[in-house]
């Protein structure tokens, strides 16, 4: 999958399901500190994402995982 | 006089433990385990073998420590998870073992009796020689990084299996009530787990953050195992449904059960 498609996937989510203002989104965004998405968000979030891409991704994948950018770069590793 | 031989003789059979569990350690590490890797396949075998090694040797270890008088321990309330094997099996899937952490000791007894937990280890650990070695091998999950932990962890749970963890996180601090951190609580309810209290106890205290392992007590130390009602799922009603009003809902459903297991790890008497 291209990460612009990953990206918009994720704004999609963000904005609907966890009302995130579509201004905040960008691939530096931080999930804690800027989004304000906390541990049971980003389970929720993940798990949506596995739901829409159909991917398969390992959890030790998320280690270290701070902004979307790094939550795409994940995503488009499993579907290469 | 004989309370003082007792004593003198207890921090004997204290400095063989640490010794003998030291040793066990790095050689399970350095030496079995490698050869689990070789020999077992595939992943879901070899880990259980890795468990298995670990777990009876922790139960062994129980029984070197109490025969030689060491401490004594009783295990209690395992009816609340069934009374054959079958059952056993049946009423730990999905379940997550949470328990308090008074001591060092207490990991030893709690899978030594609950031998197919995935347990929830200490991240440092992977860089302890004593450990690295069989918790690699065993496929034990690292609370290093959280939201990488919660996913594995429900994972593990999704499949039917059962995880053993510490939600404070580290040994309590003596004297002070439990602080249990939120990852337990938010595990249990992302995974819509069933959640089984364990409560350990050491009496006198010993072998906690603040004590050196050749303090030895006056009396002799008795480690009790108790495993409290499951509290199931259903309980803890948590939403299915995506969006923001059912993760508000799950956020005070996680408060909630760390308030109650909270309650339930804190000792009525000093």
């Amino acid at each position: 999958m291209k990460e612009q498609d990953i990206l918009d996937h994720l704004k999609t989510v963000l904005v609907d399901q966890f009302e995130i203002d579509a201004e905040s989104i960008h691939p530096d965004a931080r999930l804690y500190e800027d989004l304000g998405i906390d541990s049971i968000d980003a389970v929720d979030l993940i798990i949506q994402i596995k739901e829409i891409t159909g991917q398969r991704m390992a959890p030790e994948q998320f280690k270290n995982v701070r902004t979307l950018g790094d939550v795409a770069g994940v995503i488009q590793a499993a579907s290469t | 006089m004989m309370s003082e031989l007792n004593r003198a003789w207890r921090l004997i059979v204290a400095a063989l433990s640490f010794s003998l569990f030291g040793l066990a350690g790095v050689l399970l590490g350095v030496l079995v385990m490698p050869l689990v890797w070789l020999l077992a396949h595939p992943k879901r075998v070899r880990q259980n073998v890795a468990r298995w090694l670990i777990t009876r040797g922790f139960r062994a270890f129980v029984g070197f420590m109490a025969t030689l008088g060491g401490l004594r321990y009783r295990i209690t309330g395992l009816e609340h998870v069934g009374s054959t094997r079958a059952e056993r099996q049946q009423q730990l899937a999905r379940c997550l073992i949470v328990a308090n952490h008074p001591s060092l000791i207490d990991v030893v007894f709690l899978l030594a009796w609950f031998p197919e937990a995935i347990c929830v280890v200490k991240g440092a650990h992977w860089f302890n020689p004593v450990f690295t070695g069989s918790i690699r091998a065993a496929g034990y999950i690292s609370n290093a990084d959280s939201l990488s932990m919660l996913l594995s962890a429900r994972e593990h749970l999704e499949d039917g299996e059962h995880v053993l963890m510490f939600p404070e996180g580290t040994r309590t601090e003596p004297n002070q009530p439990p602080h249990l951190r939120m990852g337990a609580a938010t595990l249990a309810i992302t995974a819509r787990a069933n959640v089984l209290p364990v409560l350990m106890s050491c009496t006198p205290t010993t072998l906690t953050k603040a004590d050196a392992w050749y303090q030895i007590t006056r009396r002799q130390v008795l480690i009790e195992l108790s495993v409290l009602p499951m509290i199931a799922a259903e309980e803890l009603a948590a939403p299915l449904a995506p969006g923001q009003a059912a993760r508000q809902a799950n956020k005070a459903a996680a408060q909630r059960l760390n308030s109650r297991l909270t309650d339930l790890f804190t000792p009525d008497r000093q």
